[in-house]
């Protein structure tokens, strides 16, 4: 079959729009799947993605379809994560589509990822055909969803198709819209092979299985293929494509999606968006848009109970397995024990997989709040990248802080506007622009502080408007800001640990609550404690935990010493797990009053 | 291990586990008995002579030549037990080891039924009585939920001063609900001058599953704020020692001549053999603990598992045992040690463990100097003033991990 009869194409959606339900709708209707499987949601396989109805690893289809010409088509379903935290590999999804279907609720309308979406799959030049689903519901309104296409995301409506993806109405359309309206893939079939890689997953009997779009050249079982972001060289084992299971080939041609294997044992060396090519005879340059995975939101993670730290870190071996995007690193805490200092792409992905790591490896887990990655440029003109306030460089060589930016895009119905906005301000954000689509829906944009939206800021969005406002959000890079770190300290000594980051402006009233939750969970001790918030030598806020006057348990307990032992040694075990700062004991609660995380019973 | 250099005698600590009624902030291993049923005593009697037997002949090799220093006959209410019991007790003891033992000391509660007795237990051979006192006022008293009244406990205190015994000694409470520092002032004047020679002072604790704990986290608990607490404990200290009673470990008051001697045994870790439920022992190196239920105790009696039997031996209650090691023993013998106020004394430790307390604890010994806390004052290690407010702080420093 020649490239002009292969569509590549994804769907993009809003959470809930019925991207699954409408894929499970199109590999029934071609036949790919019997209505038996397609039952439990095909595409969502992780109960864990089910139930958030987001798709973590992208998975891909490929299905045959006769159209009304009476010509077979091949149409390979591209897969795409449905979250703003996996924009790059959501970017590399749908640079190996030539088009897409915008599914839109039709009762509920454009919603944020909606717009990042479609954004996101204009700027890769594809086709973009809106879709407007569920209109069987009696509350859908498909003329004013129509109206928002147009004027939120910006796209021709006129076209758009409507379905429901629950009945079935509307699909067979759907599937002529994609034979007709997205292109067939170009790429010359004669030059170099390059192919795209978009996904990959690893097992421990395969190694790293591969999913690659052919955009030049053609791929062969036994090949030997070249990485090229890495150089490394692998024979190709399995060629493949997905039917949904893996149906072995000999040849993948161009414009095709492949699924392969090559014995590949380090499941770092795929990366999303590198190229593949012919080792032998490679291309000369690589695919554009591939760049390494930079973790943007950090967090500490340590086991409850110290020994599980062992099962954590195979846990965690094993998640970085499945997810290129998460990394760890082993870190010690004074206050929490041997534990990892854990990366994610965004503040999901980051309860992504925490949770799996709670659920599915069964831990007790400690999670400290999490931080955001700060640069600091020194007055010698180098720059350090901070991972935790702690690193920080002393106060002399530190020239200027710089903090992530993200550009967010929020959507509300317009009576929530001045939450949304007072949220905003507060959290340091600087409007780009306002807009209010008829009265159902305001959109504003807003230049935000990574760090002041990784803690709470969600719950507070969604809190403040009822449920009712979405939002996406894209790095921007970073700005300097008047930023200090403010240390705290504990009978003067400091408390590396408890250090954090604030603006200068938030620096007393930050400073404050910090410690004043820390005081809560210190106990009395045979001293006044000092615990003070100060930025450099100057103390911005001070509390004291009052002395305890005495401090005998008198009893003896004839001649029970066992007894009374055990129950020093209970006051002793609690003491231990506490931190000796100077000559005050700090219990873990303290620490966490401050970092800031669960306490571990989530 | 170097062999233990202290001197080859030994105490003997009787646990009796009945009480008319229990107290409730009670956490002994006690038991409610009302006036005490004779065939319950007497099988009760039986089983700590039976278990004495078994105890002589699993320790042979330790026991052997022991001369018995001291008898403590604790609970529980040891006064529940007629005269005759306890003279059965003290003569099978008598008959078990060389003696006569110096100091046979027996707890008692000054109701009225007691006090009655009191004649009778000095007959018996008990030397010194421990009254459990606790306050002299009435209604501090039914806070505490016991069973006698303030002139029950001054009758029982006047009977046992009287009564011929070498010692007595008062066991008071402190810190109680509702109690005020006035009273306990009265009450202590009162015991000075009726005469008392010893006095064991504790601050109410409120210890995890008594029915105290519960009351206390329901809020209903009236306890003195700590501030008052300590107020009270300084002036305590201050009146005893005025009065010339002299304050030896941590809770103990006593007039030269009259510290127990048996008590003091734990402290420096000389050998006590524990009988009865939930009794204690260590002899040699070695602590054990028999069950803490009397009738998981007799059990074990009935089956001839004595406490003191081989660890791997024996069957079902086996009583939980310890070898302690050298680092062990050395850190007992510090907090043990650190309760008297005389400390722990250089040239004993050198003598006993051939090495310096510094040897092994130096650490932990600068830093609570360094806080205040110990001092060293004429060759002993000891707590200073602020160590006796903060032991916890200290003791802690030498259990656990
Ligand atoms: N009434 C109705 N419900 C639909 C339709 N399509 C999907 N749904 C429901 O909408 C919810 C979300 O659909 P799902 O496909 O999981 O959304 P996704 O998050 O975009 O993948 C599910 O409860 C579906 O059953 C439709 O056409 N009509
Ligand atoms: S009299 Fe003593 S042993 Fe008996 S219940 Fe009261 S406190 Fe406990």
């Amino acid at each position: 079959m020649g490239p002009e009869n292969i569509r590549n194409f994804a769907i993009i959606a809003h959470i809930d729009h019925g991207k699954s339900t409408l894929a499970d709708r199109l590999l029934e209707r071609t036949g790919t799947l019997d209505e038996r499987t397609s039952v439990a949601q095909f595409l969502d396989k992780m109960d864990l993605e089910r139930e958030r109805g987001i798709t973590i690893k992208a998975q891909t289809v490929r299905m045959e379809y006769t159209a009304a010409d009476g010509q077979k088509y091949v149409l390979n379903l591209i897969d795409t994560p449905g979250h703003v935290d996996f924009h790059y590999e959501v970017s590399r999804s749908l640079a190996a589509c030539e088009g897409a279907l915008l599914v839109v609720d039709a009762a509920q309308g454009v919603e944020a990822q909606t717009v990042a979406n479609a954004e996101l799959a204009v700027a890769a030049g594809l086709e973009v055909i809106p879709v407007l689903n569920k209109i069987d519901l009696p509350n859908a309104d498909p003329e004013r969803v129509l109206r928002e296409i147009e004027d939120v995301v910006g796209i021709p409506a006129d076209d758009a198709l409507r379905v429901s993806a629950k009945t079935g109405e509307g699909i067979d359309d759907v599937l002529e819209a994609i034979v007709e309206h997205i292109p067939a893939p170009r790429g010359a079939a004669e030059a170099p092979l390059q192919a795209l890689i978009f996904d990959s997953w690893y097992d421990s009997y395969q190694g790293a299985t591969v999913l690659a779009r052919v955009m030049s050249g053609e791929l062969r079982s036994g090949q030997r293929v070249k990485l090229m972001a890495t150089g490394d060289e692998y024979d190709v084992a399995v060629l493949g494509v997905l039917v949904p299971d893996v149906k072995p080939v000999e040849r993948v041609a161009c414009g095709e999606v492949a699924v392969l294997t090559a014995s590949i044992r380090d499941p770092k060396a795929v990366r999303i968006g590198d190229t593949l090519t012919d080792a032998r005879a490679p291309a000369e340059e690589p695919l554009p848009g591939f760049r390494p995975l930079q973790p943007m939101v950090w967090s500490g993670l340590y086991p409850s109970d110290p020994a599980d730290y062992d099962p954590l870190r195979s846990a965690i071996e094993k998640l970085q397995l499945n997810d290129s995007s998460f990394s760890a690193e082993p870190e010690t805490s004074e206050a929490l024990g041997f534990g990892f200092r854990c990366g994610y792409l965004g503040l999901l992905h980051m309860e992504i997989a925490q949770e799996r790591l709670e659920r599915e490896y069964g831990l007790n887990l400690i999670i400290t709040a999490p931080t955001v990655v700060y640069r600091v440029e020194r007055s010698d003109g180098t720059e350090v990248e901070l991972h935790r306030p702690s690193d920080m460089p002393p106060a002399g060589e530190v020239k200027r802080i710089l903090e992530p930016r993200i550009l967010a895009q929020l959507h509300t119905p317009p009576e929530h506007l001045g939450a949304v906005i007072g949220l905003c301000q507060e959290r340091r954000g600087v409007q780009r622009d306002l807009a209010v689509y008829g009265d159902s829906r305001a959109v504003v944009r807003y230049d935000l502080p990574l760090a002041e939206v990784v803690i709470d800021f969600y719950d507070r969005l969604k809190s403040s408007t009822r449920g009712y406002a979405s939002m996406d959000y894209e790095m921007i890079g970073f700005r300097a800001d008047n930023l200090v770190k403010v240390d705290v300290l504990v009978n003067g000594d400091p408390v590396d640990a408890l250090s954090v980051i604030v603006h200068a402006d938030h620096a007393y009233e930050r400073g404050l609550a910090l410690i004043r939750r820390m005081k809560q969970q210190i106990p009395r001790q045979m001293f006044e404690v000092a615990i003070q918030a100060s930025i450099g030598a100057k103390v911005v806020a001070r509390v004291t935990v009052k002395a305890l006057r005495k401090n005998v348990t008198a009893k003896c307990y004839g001649g029970d010493i066992t007894r009374k032992k055990k129950l020093l040694e209970k006051q002793k075990e609690g003491k231990r797990r506490m931190k000796r700062v100077g000559s005050v004991d700090i219990p873990q609660a303290a620490f966490l009053a401050v970092l800031g995380g669960s306490d571990g019973d989530r | 291990m170097s062999a233990p250099t202290t001197a080859a005698d030994l105490g003997v600590y009787v646990h009796v586990p009945f009480c008319e009624r229990v107290c409730p902030y009670c956490d002994f291993a006690v038991e409610a008995s009302g006036a005490l049923d004779p065939t319950v005593e007497d099988e009760f009697v039986d089983g700590l002579l039976a278990e004495l037997d078994q105890a002589r002949r699993a320790l042979e090799a330790e026991l052997a030549d022991r001369r018995l220093a001291t008898v403590y006959l604790g609970g529980g209410t040891p006064s529940l037990l007629r005269p005759e019991s306890v003279e059965r007790v003290l003569v099978a003891l008598g008959a078990a080891f060389p003696g006569p033992a110096g100091e046979v000391t027996l707890e008692l509660n000054p109701g009225r039924l007691e006090t009655a007795r009191v004649p009778g237990f000095r007959a018996a051979g008990v030397t010194r009585v421990s009254v459990g006192v606790q306050s002299l006022h009435d209604d501090t008293l039914r806070r505490l939920g016991r069973a006698h009244g303030g002139d029950d406990a001054r009758r029982g205190l006047e009977a046992c001063l009287g009564a011929g015994f070498d010692s007595v000694s008062a066991d008071l409470i402190y810190a109680a609900p509702g109690q005020g520092e006035d009273e306990l002032l009265e009450d202590l004047a009162w015991l000075v001058d009726a005469g008392v020679p010893h006095v064991s002072a504790y601050a109410l604790t409120v210890e995890p599953d008594t029915p105290f704990a519960l009351a206390e986290r329901r809020g209903q608990l009236r306890l003195p704020d700590e501030d008052t607490a300590l107020r009270m404990s300084r002036r305590l200290r201050g009146l005893l020692c005025a009065a010339g009673l002299e304050q030896y470990e941590l809770s103990n008051y006593a007039r030269r001549g009259h510290r127990s001697r048996h008590n003091q045994r734990y402290w420096l870790r000389q050998s006590v053999l524990g009988l009865g439920p939930s009794a204690a022992s260590l002899v040699g190196e070695r602590r054990f603990q028999n069950p803490r239920s009397r009738p998981e105790w007799e059990a074990g009696v009935r089956a001839s598992t004595p406490a003191a039997g081989p660890p791997s031996g024996g069957r079902g209650s086996r009583p939980a045992q310890e070898q302690l090691s050298a680092y062990e023993t050395r850190r007992e013998a510090l907090w043990l040690g650190l309760r008297r106020l005389d400390g722990v004394s250089r040239a004993a430790w050198i003598r006993r463990f051939g090495e310096p307390p510094e040897a092994r604890f130096g650490p932990e010994l600068g830093d609570l100097r360094g806080l205040g806390l110990i001092e060293d004052r004429a060759g002993c290690i000891r707590l200073t003033e602020r160590g006796i407010l903060f032991a916890d702080d200290v003791l802690l420093r030498f259990v656990g991990r």
